[in-house]
């Protein structure tokens, strides 16, 4: 049987591990664009500002797992003669994953295209801000999202002047609600970082070809000498358009991660499916993610048959300027099932979202003793009962769930 | 593999084993320099209680452990013990294990800026906590030593537990 | 875990091992790990709200329920344990005082006042008229002043404030820590740190030097009365560790602290009646009477009794299966010891109302027919001998000489040999000279922690290289005879140049033909204010105050509740105060910071926290140069 792989990214490879798991002896091949073996790409904001960090992943993957690698693009896929079309030539499969991804919005603004103007969603592209960086005095993010948060604090830390502008009235729109986003943004500031908000770029103005200054939607001009575009990802899914896979923003698969077409599966940023509180179909762009996703499509693809159900497509943790912010499931709830539960102390903030008896939503800013275990409770919709009370103290602790096991050996 | 089981009619909650751990993790190994270490080392497992009974909660080293599979920068590993371990260089302290763990027990070093949890301890034949219970609450064994019933129990809290 | 460095206990612990018997070791063993909130003193149980552990460590609570914290919690804990050691020394002394009392009242006739000296040199110490009246009367008065120590006085205790320098007087106004009582110091330090009274804890530290110059008071006026009573000690030659146990004696050990039964029974056990008995029991050499812990050191000094062992070898006198009866009082009496006498044919004999143990044979002890007691408990001891099992004798053959009974008058009466009108005046020049570099006060017990003796061999070694005189008291005193340093061959072994000269020459003076022992025997461990006393006479000649001369004081090795008490009166009085074993306190940072610095602009004393014998030596050697250099004299 011959796997191949389409993206050498986490998706790819936590897929490609299961497949060698269940199938010693089967070729399994990864195409990769990107002509870097596979690395931890939420590093790659650091590798703007730290030198000699390893983003590398540590395992030797093809000597350990006999993954064959073919540095090229995928094109397209001929399903019947099932063969995957590359830039240059053609590689034959039994079983397809397509693990590409998703790539950055860039958005269509006069004077973007030239030098000075970069993404931030590979590691090309923080190697490419560093250098670029580097003697430059002035930098403007676009998007006050994740990525455009951690490239104004990385390019901060370079020494920059840097301004984030965001369209919306807040930071980290999708992951915060209004009051941790003011936490967080005061942060930013504290940092010295110039925050606009409800804001955007309308257009980059360049002399000689470098970037010179930046034109507002408000009419306001901004020096600039480079800038970093973060206005989100959308899907790799160009190639796959004409082969006849059901696709709607991103590859529509089923429980078993299978695509509308047989033995082509997809997995990671690249699908659409099910976020598993609101049910609404979703694009997730999380590394934990695209790790479940690759390791469910995997063991299915060497033979299982174990069901995915679905993804949180909010479930974020991170660390601004030494505050840690863990975001899970539904922030912002709207209706009148939830009931929200809000602690605002000096030093931390925490919000729960409860819909009846289950937790759906849980934010931390400052203190994130324990969160996983909230997490826990929201992924596997485990009813709360006479615990809720304890949820809602912020008192949850393990053994709350094994209580009542009197208990002789419990192993911990 | 041995494992460490808890015994939890046993647990006075005394939080011995926390004082042994963190002696163990810190610097020099012994109660009296490590309370006078500054910053004090930390404990990685912690007694919980509620009102019928009490217990240490410990790292499992899950076979399909969330900590290592969410790392996204490569510290979690898996050693060749089978111990989910640290390549403490390697953390850049997102918390994204903290977020996934369902037991509770990665835990935030603020000052070093990085993740913490159990190592078992790797290179001592009896981990830290099973020697510092006075009780016995807190076993080392292999599991085919433990009596029938008490794998039984391990199973029932691993259900529960809802991994 | 090496358990001693003694080889006659290590010969009685090898016995217990092969049958089966458990000791103190053992039961060490199976404590181990130890609580690290208790190690840390972290732990509160002063009201039923607690138990209230503080973690030591990031994670936890860092409160009590009542709202204490780990300052709070630690100082309250030690102020209890001082209090506790008041309580114990006080207990001692005012046991003493009633006796004198009763002896003076004619109601006592088994105490008659032995060293009128002695009694008369305290009487006029404390204020007690002497002229014309008779020691009865003087006594009476004696007695009833120590009596009212007790209370709540409205001026400072008489034992403290007639016993040390003009300085101290004035350093202890200053911060308040003038005792005014020593049983109401006791009840002020439980009263000041039960639920929610003082939550200073500088204040609680105060509060606990306060309670233990009251145990200081209580030391002086027990070692004054025991004087009285049964004579102040004069240099003895005796034998000391388990060899001195006889198989063809009917043996019997005197176990415990106080005098008033130890030294009665050792007078009874001269009566040739009671050895007739034993030899026609099968005892052809009679009665042997042997000593355990600090009460072995009363009857060593008074009547050359020998030192079977200390306390936390006293387990091992049984364990050689030839202990006919051990006679008990009170302080420092294992539970443990009826179990493994039963092992044996050994009587375990309790004799005070306070200190019961169960399966012991109790034989109450009083004032009033104190002989007739102390021949019932010797005619116990001669029935036990009958049922010895020849097969458990094992009597290890080690037991060395040792000199004792160096009180403070006996060591002025041998300097006074040097110089008649000026005794002191020899010890000072040679301080001065450097001869004496300085001196060392070894006090305190063995500990199960530590392998029996080892700090106390490896410190020694040290000092004495460095011409420091050594003093010793209480289980130290033990320690160094059981091991051979109270012997002329020590100090000829291990004496620095200087201090081999000075000891030669006291030694010669005296008649021994020989140097002193390289360690002085000062009593037991209610007796350090002997050597206090010593320092102060030298500090009053000098016209500087304690916490200015070159003296230093060690414990370690201790244990007891006492010993933190004794230690926190020397950091009081101005002694650097060694301990060898960490006591319950490192969970405060101020505790800590208070009884190992501050203390030392406070008082001039201060703790010194090292366990590892060696470098603590250095630690001391170089207080002790700080201090010769403080003065002016080389360094």
């Amino acid at each position: 049987m011959r796997y191949v792989i389409i993206g050498g990214s986490i998706a790819g490879i936590s897929a490609a591990k299961e497949i060698r798991k269940g199938k010693p002896s089967s070729e399994i091949t990864v195409v990769s664009e990107e002509k870097t073996k596979a690395y931890y790409r939420p590093m790659i904001p650091y590798l703007i500002e730290k030198e000699g960090i390893d983003v590398a992943f540590p395992e030797d993957l093809e000597g350990k797992y006999g993954l064959k690698y073919v540095f090229e693009r995928a094109v397209g896929i001929d399903v019947p003669a099932k063969e995957v079309r590359l830039s240059s030539g053609r590689l034959v499969y039994d079983r397809l994953l397509i693990a590409t991804g998703s790539g950055p919005i860039m958005p269509d603004l006069p004077g973007l295209a030239g030098s000075g103007v970069f993404p931030l969603r590979t590691m090309e592209d923080a190697l490419g801000i560093k250098s670029f960086a580097r003697g430059k005095r002035i930098a403007v993010v676009m998007g006050g999202g994740f990525v455009g948060t951690k490239a104004a604090i990385a390019l901060r830390n370079l020494g920059m002047e840097v301004t984030m502008i965001e369209k919306l009235g807040q930071v980290l729109p999708q992951r915060l609600d209004e009051r941790a986003s003011k936490i967080v943004s005061d942060l930013i500031k504290a940092a010295g970082i110039n925050i606009i908000l409800n804001d955007s770029i309308a257009e980059i103005i360049r002399s000689s070809g470098a970037v010179k200054s930046v034109r507002l939607s408000s009419g306001a001009a901004l020096e600039a000498d480079i800038i970093v575009i973060g206005v989100g990802t959308r899907p790799n899914v160009e190639a796959f358009r004409d082969s006849g896979i059901r696709i709607n923003k991103g590859i529509l698969i089923n429980e078993l991660l299978q695509t509308s077409v047989a033995d082509i599966y997809a997995a990671g940023d690249v699908v659409e499916y099910e976020d598993l509180i609101s049910g609404v179909p979703s694009v997730s762009a999380l590394w934990t993610n695209a790790e479940e996703m690759g390791r469910f499509a995997g063991k299915n693809m060497a033979g299982g048959k174990i069901k995915y159900r679905g993804f949180l497509s909010v479930m974020n943790s991170t660390d601004i300027l030494g505050v840690p912010v863990i975001s899970v499931g539904t922030i912002e709830p709207a209706g009148k099932e939830y009931d929200v539960i809000v602690e605002d102390d000096l030093d931390r903030y925490r919000k729960l979202v409860f819909k009846g008896d289950s937790l759906v939503g849980a934010l931390f800013v400052g203190d994130v003793t324990n969160a996983g275990i909230y997490t826990n409770l929201i992924k596997n919709r485990i009813p709360l009962g006479d615990l809720k009370e304890a949820a809602i103290q912020g008192e949850l602790q393990y053994i709350d769930f094994v209580a009542g096991a009197p208990a002789q050996g419990l192993a911990v | 593999m041995k494992q460490i089981y808890v015994r939890p009619e046993r647990c006075l909650g005394c939080r011995s084993c926390e004082i042994g751990c963190a002696v163990q993790h810190s610097k020099e190994k012994e109660l009296f320099s490590a309370v006078l270490q500054s910053p004090p080392p930390m404990n990685r497992l912690f007694v919980e209680a509620t009102d019928d009974f009490r217990m240490p909660v410990i790292c499992r080293h899950c076979e399909d452990a969330p900590c290592l599979r969410a790392c996204i920068s490569g510290c979690l590993y898996r050693d060749e013990k089978g111990f989910v371990r640290r390549k403490k260089e390697r953390c850049i302290g997102c918390w994204t294990c903290m977020m996934v763990c369902p037991f509770g027990v990665v835990t935030r070093d603020k000052e070093k800026h990085i993740a913490v949890k159990c190592d078992r301890c790797h290179k001592l034949d009896v981990p830290a906590c099973v020697n510092s219970c006075p009780t016995g609450a807190l076993v080392f064994a292999e599991i085919d030593d433990m009596p029938k019933e008490k794998r039984q129990r391990l199973i029932f809290a691993a259900v529960k537990g809802g991994v | 875990m090496e358990k001693s460095t003694d080889k006659a206990t290590l010969s009685a612990i090898g016995n217990a091992a092969k049958s089966g018997i458990e000791t103190v070791w053992d039961r060490y063993a199976a404590q181990l790990p130890q609580c690290g909130f208790g190690q840390t003193g972290l732990c509160c149980r002063h009201c039923l709200q607690g138990p209230c552990r503080i973690s030591p460590f990031e994670d936890g609570p860092k409160t009590g329920v009542c709202g204490a914290n780990a300052d709070v919690m630690v100082s309250r804990g030690l102020s209890r344990a001082v209090a506790a050691g008041t309580a114990s020394h006080g207990g001692h002394a005012k046991h003493m005082a009633h006796t004198l009392l009763k002896s003076a009242q004619g109601k006592a006739p088994d105490y008659p006042i032995k060293d009128e000296a002695k009694l008369k040199a305290v009487a006029g110490r404390i204020g007690v008229s002497t002229e014309g009246r008779s020691i009865n009367e003087i006594a009476a008065d004696v007695a009833k002043m120590a009596l009212e120590d007790f209370s709540e006085r409205e001026s400072p205790l008489t034992w403290a404030a007639t016993t040390v320098t003009k300085g101290r007087v004035d350093t202890f106004l200053k911060f308040g820590v003038v005792p005014t009582g020593i049983d109401s110091s006791v009840a002020e330090s439980m009263h000041r740190t039960t639920y929610g009274v003082d939550s200073d804890p500088v204040n609680i530290l105060l509060g606990a030097i306060k309670c233990a110059l009251a145990d200081y008071s209580a030391c002086h006026m027990a070692t004054d009365i025991a004087d009285i009573l049964f004579g102040t000690p004069t240099p003895v030659a005796t034998r000391a560790n388990l060899g001195v146990l006889k198989k063809n004696a009917v043996n019997i050990a005197l176990h415990g602290h106080n005098p008033l039964l130890s030294d009665i029974v050792t007078q009874v056990a001269d009566e040739k009646g009671l050895n007739d008995m034993a030899r026609a029991a099968g005892a052809p050499e009679g009665l042997n009477i042997v000593g355990v812990c600090c009460t072995g050191n009363e009857i060593m000094m008074r009547h050359k009794i020998p030192l079977a062992t200390s306390s936390v070898s006293q387990e091992a006198a049984i364990l050689t299966g030839a202990l006919d009866a051990m006679v008990v009082d009170y302080q420092c009496i294992m539970p443990s010891l009826p179990g493994i006498a039963e092992c044996y044919h050994t009587r375990l004999i309790t004799t005070m109302p306070i200190a019961k143990i169960p399966k012991a044979l109790h034989i109450e002890f009083h004032e009033a027919t104190a002989k007739e007691s102390a021949r019932k408990i010797i005619e116990t001891a001669i029935n036990a001998f009958k049922k010895r099992d020849p097969n458990k004798i094992n009597i290890p053959d080690v037991s060395t000489t040792a000199f004792a009974g160096f009180s403070t008058e006996a060591i002025v009466a041998a300097l006074s040999l040097v110089n008649k009108e000026d005794p002191l005046k020899p010890l000072i020049d040679n301080i001065v000279a450097g001869n004496i570099y300085g001196v060392c006060l070894f006090a305190g017990c063995n500990t199960v922690k530590v392998a029996q003796d080892a700090n106390y061999i490896a410190m020694i070694k040290e000092l004495a290289k460095k011409n420091v005189l050594i003093l010793a008291t209480g289980c130290a005193s033990g320690a160094f005879a059981r091991q051979g340093f109270m012997t002329p061959e020590a100090t000829e072994k291990y004496a620095g140049p200087g201090l081999k000269a000075v000891l030669t020459a006291v030694g010669q003076a005296a008649g021994l033909g020989g140097p002193l022992p390289l360690v002085l025997h000062m009593g037991s461990c209610v007796d350090n204010t002997r050597a206090s006393d010593v320092a102060v006479a030298v500090a009053n000649k000098l016209g500087v105050d304690l916490h200015m001369l070159p003296v230093v004081a060690s414990a370690p090795e201790p244990v007891t509740e006492k010993a933190v008490a004794i230690g926190t009166w020397a950091v009081a009085a101005g002694l650097p105060t060694h301990l060898g074993v960490v006591p319950p306190v490192l969970g405060s940072k101020v505790v800590t910071e208070v009884l190992t610095s501050a203390a030392k602009d406070l008082f001039g004393g201060y703790f010194i926290v090292e366990p590892d014998p060696v470098k603590a030596a250095e630690k001391l050697i170089a207080v002790i140069g700080e201090r010769r250099k403080g003065l002016g004299l080389s360094a």
